[in-house]
């Protein structure tokens, strides 16, 4: 026990003084799976810097980042949707150095940077719904059969950038009456991941997913399927941004360069399986062409989708 | 003048110094860092709407106007109004060139950064943002959005096509966010699924716990200190994964129901109440087995040699004078009950309870409504005040004191007595310890995207010792350090409160301290890194944050066992010493002291589980080198692709590591105590 506690003792404090060198704190909300390959091959690249990650619910560290405004800790925080760093652009140091010829979306403000982009298809339950019953289209998903099933989840918008994408990507391509009466049936959940899960574990018969995590658990062998509907499938972003008044911009800005760098981008697709944001980065493996696909991009901003949400959910 | 009377009073009371040094120190550690919370819930901004341009006509977004009235809505000219009188206008010029016009002088702040710019006028402080559709797969060079100051007005040059967002940040006090929340169908469905859930939660743990900890405190069994030593384990679940056990065994796809074939969820508020009350009824079991131990045995004897039978001696002696730590022990169920997200964010899926609604709507990833966080905190606050209330009038209104300390003589139980306490106290172990067996049992598989596989593995608990050893200094060191301050200062306010009690400081004292028990810890969070972030003190960061936040947030189970213990000591017992000549501070150290250490071990015993297994304060708080065993774990379950068996490793590392001095600890004092 004791031999326990000393040899703690010596870990930290080794730690607090290798810490001492030079660091880079980013917050991240993507778990060892995605950051590890990424910061494992940007030290290797920069021996002079040490990498500190903090995971958190993407939610929680905008509020962290908000909180330690006066004297921030973190330099980058990285994972989210990039209207989510729009909207707390106030927290983000304007980055104007950037290589961003070759991206396929960047923020007019520098203050965003993508990391990934991704399709968010239909994902069914294939415990709760026959092969027979599948949706083909997102028209489907008004379908009464689905509630004796098990229901349809969508994240709700005031609360998740994914349902953001997906409710103001299908206004936008469908129109609002459909998306009114989808909202109205659904069941909405306070967070994407809730939204993800319900399906994997036969909660709800059929929602909508991020098409890298459901090529993960179909891979997996798990009971879900996913369906990219021929009527449209919505698309997010995710991104990083470097905090304002970082303790080590310059470390920051090295690290934004290297994730949307070939190299990184290149690590990224091969690892996290989601689209490059680089138009020279070949998509992995795996996944549809998204040439073939029937894109429906946002066009309204943030809240109003989230106030339009919520004045349908109230009148329910 | 007269309210202030109490700081003349003579001569000098050590205690009322000490109580006031305390009420500054509480209101330095609690109330300042979360007055935000209050301050956001009552101070509202001036309200926002969106102006859609297409092909360089504009409109008024439907839906998306607070505060503001449309008066005029015409292709070329918005009108909007607003309760204080401001009026806004914006006129097209032409295509892509708009003039904003206040009914007052409005000036230009800065320049224009991108796509945003500010402007201010003497009731409000504009922030207009143009939003334009991003097109993936055909960049184009971002759209125009420039402003001058024209006069007392705002000449605008912006996109033909795309979304104005203008909204006012100027904060005015206004109880319209309350308005809001009684008028909102979610919000009072949330209030409603809470109380509901408190409600039932605290009577089932009160039907588990309460004959339960009857039964142990009057009957001699083999394996009584085990049974008490696996209560108190039982108190703490491994953090996150408790909720997620029971999904895994009883969700639409869990192991239990896909083997009995039921079409059946522990998804929903049925399976919220199921997860609290096997999380807090060794709570109130612990804190009624303290006061039914601590029950003056002449009383009984005296009532039966009186002629009453058995069970008046029981309704009328017993029940009365245990009375201050069950409904302690409730009162302190029912508001973890009524605050704990953790539950309901794992297994309620789509349904609203007020402290996941708050807590979803603070840590917004999109931009929240904090407004309406902060202002179902504060009902929540309200809610719980009265609950606290109500518990101080029940017992500061009676006697349930005796001067006796005479521990009770245990009973031999007969042997069918015998086998209901075994039959009782096994079942509910084992529901207590399900997500604890179901943990061990997953961290010795392998975990693949996410799930769990029936492949058996040590990598789990190899890359745990080469890696994280450090955690479980962090956690034992910090929520040791807690603990210490925790008891220190949990006896002896508990002592001012029940013992010292004036009309002012007292309760003011007991209510603040209370506090963070029902702030959700994530918001508590908050407030600490607002609080401590910037000269002249900055914890952040740092150790002392952690244990901090530890003490500040766990104190109230300190002070609650102790003021339970203590509500059944009699006064006398300290007159007595007094009027032998001991001073005050002797009486407390020799004579309260030792009588309610029963009830401090109790509180301690709690702290220090909760503190190391405290997470929703830790995830915001911890930076390394500083990461607690409790984050390592969050680490590792957070995206969906994570390890959990890494996670189930060192959530056991962290069972083994408390359980076992703590067993220790139990069976040498309350298994054998009477």
């Amino acid at each position: 026990m004791f031999k326990a506690l000393f040899s703690g003792f010596l870990f930290v404090v080794l730690v607090t003084f290798s810490a001492g060198a030079k660091t880079l704190t980013i917050y991240s909300a993507h778990g060892d799976d995605v950051y590890g390959p990424i910061v494992a091959a940007f030290e290797a690249a920069n021996p002079d810097t040490t990498v500190n990650v903090i995971v958190g619910n993407t939610g929680a560290l905008y509020q962290r980042v908000r909180a330690e405004a006066a004297n921030p800790a973190a330099d980058v925080q990285w994972g989210g949707a990039i209207q989510s760093y729009a909207t707390f652009a106030d927290l983000y140091e304007r980055y104007q150095g950037a290589d961003l010829s070759a991206l396929q979306i960047s923020d007019p403000n520098g203050t965003w940077f993508p990391f990934s982009l991704f399709a968010q298809p239909l994902m069914v339950n294939t415990d709760r719904v026959e092969t027979a019953d599948y949706p083909t289209l997102v028209r489907d998903v008004l379908n009464p059969k689905y509630a004796d099933f098990g229901g349809v989840v969508l994240a709700d918008p005031n609360h998740s950038g994914t349902g953001y994408s997906i409710v103001a990507g299908l206004a936008a391509g469908l129109g609002w009456p459909f998306v009114e009466r989808v909202i109205k049936s659904v069941r909405a959940t306070q967070g994407s991941s809730p939204m993800f899960e319900s399906i994997r574990d036969g909660e709800a018969a059929l929602g909508w997913v991020n098409e890298d995590l459901g090529a993960k658990w179909e891979a997996a062998g798990l009971p879900v399927k996913m369906i990219y509907p021929r009527d449209g499938v919505t698309i997010q972003v995710d991104g990083l941004a470097i905090v304002k008044n970082a303790p080590n911009m310059a470390a920051a800005k090295a690290f934004v360069d290297f994730v949307i760098s070939r190299d990184g981008q290149s690590l990224a697709t091969q690892v996290v399986k989601r689209r490059s944001v680089r138009r020279d980065v070949t998509p992995p493996a795996g996944l549809p062409d998204i040439g073939q696909l029937n894109l429906l991009t946002a066009e309204e901003p943030a809240g109003v989708i989230k106030a339009k949400f919520t004045k349908i959910r109230e009148s329910k | 003048m007269k309210g202030l009377a109490f700081l003349s009073a003579r001569p000098i009371d050590g205690w009322r110094v000490f109580s006031l040094l305390c009420l500054v120190g509480a209101i330095f550690l609690v109330i300042v860092p979360q007055l935000w919370i209050v301050v956001s819930a009552f101070y509202r901004e001036g309200g926002s709407f969106t102006i859609q341009i297409r092909s360089g006509d504009l409109s008024v977004v439907r839906d998306s106007t607070t505060d503001f009235v449309v008066e005029r809505e015409d292709p070329d000219l918005i009108v909007l109004s607003r309760g204080d009188g401001m009026r806004l206008s914006i006129a097209r010029l032409s295509p892509g060139v708009s003039r904003m016009t206040a009914s007052e002088p409005l000036d230009l702040v800065g320049t224009v950064t991108g796509t945003r710019l500010d402007a201010k006028s003497k009731n409000t402080d504009l922030r207009i943002e143009q939003t334009v559709a991003l097109n993936l797969f055909a960049p184009t060079a971002p759209p125009t959005f420039e402003a001058k100051q024209d006069g007392q007005s705002l000449l605008l040059r912006h996109a033909k096509k795309g979304f104005l967002q203008v909204h006012d940040r100027a904060k005015q006090f206004s109880l319209q966010n309350f308005r809001d929340f009684i008028s909102r169908k979610t919000s009072l469905q949330a209030l409603w699924n809470s109380i509901v859930v408190t409600v039932l939660s605290t009577v089932f743990v009160g039907v588990i716990a309460v004959p339960l900890a009857w039964l142990v405190a009057r009957y001699q069994f083999r394996g009584r200190s085990a049974l008490i030593a696996l209560i108190t384990m039982a108190s703490v679940s491994p953090p996150f994964l408790g909720a997620y056990v029971w999904r895994l065994l009883l969700g639409a796809n869990g192991l239990i129901t896909q083997a009995l074939g039921w079409d059946w969820s522990i998804v929903g508020l049925h399976g919220v109440i199921w997860v609290i009350v096997w999380l807090l009824y060794p709570l109130v079991f612990l804190m009624s087995l303290d006061s039914f131990c601590a029950v003056d045995p002449t009383l009984r004897e005296s009532a039966l040699s009186l002629g009453a039978s058995r069970r008046q001696s029981f309704w009328t002696i017993e029940v009365p004078s245990c009375l201050p730590g069950v409904l302690t022990g409730l009162y302190m169920a029912a508001m973890a009950a009524f605050s704990d997200f953790g539950t309901p964010y794992i297994i309620a899926l789509d349904l609203v309870i007020l402290p996941k609604m708050i807590y979803t709507e603070f840590l917004n990833e999109i931009g929240g409504k904090t407004s309406m966080a902060s202002t179902g905190a504060v009902v929540m606050l309200v809610v719980a005040t009265s609950f606290l209330a109500m518990q101080r009038l029940i017992l500061s209104g009676r006697s349930f004191a005796s001067v006796s300390t005479r521990r009770q003589v245990l009973s031999t139980p007969s042997p069918a007595v015998q086998g209901g306490i075994y039959l009782f106290a096994g079942t509910v172990i084992a529901l207590a310890f399900t997500p604890h067996l179901v943990v061990i049992i997953t961290s010795f598989l392998e975990w693949q995207a996410g799930t769990v596989t029936a492949i058996p593995t040590w990598a789990n608990y190899q890359t745990l010792l080469t890696h994280q050893l450090g955690a479980v200094w962090v956690s034992l060191s910090t929520a040791g350090a807690a603990t210490v301050l925790c008891v220190l200062f949990g006896v002896t306010l508990s002592y001012v409160i029940v013992r010292r009690s004036d009309a002012v400081i007292a309760p003011l004292l007991n209510g603040i301290v209370m506090t963070p028990y029902i702030i959700p810890g994530t918001v508590f969070a908050i407030g600490f890194i607002l609080a401590f972030n910037q000269d002249p003190l900055v914890l952040t960061g740092t150790w002392f944050i952690l244990t901090l936040s530890y003490f500040v947030r766990l104190l109230p189970f300190a002070l609650k066992t102790s003021e339970a213990a203590l509500y059944q000591i009699h006064p006398a017992l300290e007159d007595a010493a007094l009027s032998l000549g001991a001073r005050r501070f002797q009486v407390f150290t020799g004579i309260v002291a030792p009588l309610v250490f029963s009830g401090t071990l109790t509180g301690m015993i709690l702290v220090f589980l909760h503190g190391v297994n405290e997470l929703s304060s830790t995830i915001l708080l911890y930076r390394p080198p500083w990461t607690p065993m409790a984050a390592v774990i969050f680490q590792n379950t957070i995206s969906p692709g994570a390890n959990f068996g890494y996670a189930a490793a060192m959530a056991v590392l962290m069972m083994v590591i408390l359980y076992v001095p703590l067993a220790f600890i139990i069976r040498r004092t309350k298994g054998n105590a009477p």
